[in-house]
C-alpha cells in the first residue's frame, strides 16, 4: 500500500478520526508524534488535525524526545501549503480504492 | 523547535483472532509481545500537564513500563482506531497488554489486541472505539465506521478524497 500524498488522503483522514496517533514527517527525515496543536489541548481525532492531515506545514513548537520516539507540543502552525503530494494519479486511492 | 514538514498518518488495520492472544498481522517489523506495564498520559509524562482523568480518553495514552521505557500505543483492534478509548478505564493502573510492539527504522509503537487488569484481570478485545461508535450512532454496525463516520464525510466533502477541494478520482 502507497501511504503517501493524495492518494492517502482519505486513509489519513480515517485514521485521524479513529483516534490514531498523527504525525508529522519532518524533512529531516524524522517522525515528530503531535501532541498538542495550538491552543486545544486534546490530541485523540482533534479536529485542526483532520483538516490539516496529508498537508505540508511549517510548525512552532515544543519538542521532547523519550525513548527514541519524538514528541512534539505544537504552539503553532505557521503555514499551511495544503497538499502538495501528488500520488493519486500512479497509485489511485489507497488503501481500499473509492 | 521550527520544522517544515508533511502531515502523515499511519495506517493500519486488523483482522479477527481466534482467542485472547495477539495474531501477526504482517507489519515490517512486528512481533508479539505480552507484558505489564502502566497505563499513562505521554503529554503528562512528559510536560507535566495533567488533566484530571487523563483528559476523559481525548489524549493519547501509553505504556509505562517495568524498565522505565515509555511505549506509544498507537493502535487497538479496530480498522483504524487508536487505543485510548480502551485504556482510559485503566488509567493510573497496571494491565497485562497483548499485541503487537513494532520496531520500524523511526521509531517504535505498538498495537493493542488484547488487555487484562494485573495480573489476573478477565481478557477484553482492544475494540472499544466501534463499541462506543456504535453506541453514539444508534447502533449501527461499526465494523466501517470509517466509511460513514460524520466528521469523516464533513472532511471529505470539503476536501475531497485527494485532499485537494474539486480534484475527483477518473470515471472508468
Amino acid at each position: 500500500m502507497y501511504a503517501l500524498g493524495t492518494a492517502h488522503h482519505q486513509c489519513a483522514v480515517w485514521c485521524a478520526a479513529g483516534g490514531i496517533p498523527v504525525s508529522i514527517l519532518g524533512d529531516d527525515g524524522k517522525v515528530y508524534v503531535v501532541l498538542k496543536l495550538e491552543d486545544d489541548g486534546t490530541n485523540v481525532a482533534n479536529p485542526t488535525i483532520l483538516k490539516i492531515q496529508t498537508h505540508k506545514v511549517t510548525v512552532n513548537g515544543d519538542l521532547f524526545e523519550r525513548d527514541g520516539v519524538n514528541y512534539l507540543f505544537v504552539t503553532q502552525v505557521a503555514d499551511d501549503q495544503g497538499i502538495i503530494n501528488l500520488t493519486h494519479a500512479e497509485n489511485g486511492i489507497q488503501p481500499f480504492g473509492e | 523547535m521550527k520544522a517544515i514538514a508533511i502531515i502523515v498518518a499511519v495506517a493500519v488495520w486488523a483482522f479477527t483472532p481466534a482467542a485472547f492472544a495477539a495474531e501477526e498481522w504482517g507489519i515490517d517489523g512486528e512481533e508479539k509481545a505480552r507484558f505489564e506495564a502502566k497505563v499513562v498520559d505521554i503529554a503528562c509524562e512528559l510536560s507535566g500537564n495533567c488533566p484530571a482523568n487523563c483528559g476523559n480518553g481525548k489524549r493519547q495514552l501509553g505504556l509505562l513500563r517495568d524498565d522505565g521505557s515509555l511505549l506509544l500505543v498507537a493502535k487497538n483492534f479496530d480498522n483504524f482506531a487508536g487505543a485510548a478509548a480502551d485504556l482510559i478505564g485503566f488509567f493510573g493502573k497496571r494491565i497485562v497488554a497483548d499485541g503487537l510492539l513494532i520496531k520500524t527504522p523511526k521509531m517504535a509503537l505498538f498495537a493493542l489486541q488484547f488487555k487484562r487488569l494485573a495480573p489476573d484481570g478477565k481478557w477484553s478485545r482492544a475494540n472499544q472505539f466501534t463499541k462506543d461508535w456504535s453506541k453514539a450512532n444508534g447502533g449501527k454496525n461499526a465494523a466501517q465506521w470509517f466509511r460513514q463516520d460524520a466528521r469523516v464525510k464533513t472532511e471529505i466533502a470539503a476536501s475531497g478524497v485527494f485532499g485537494i477541494p474539486g480534484l475527483k478520482p477518473d470515471k472508468e
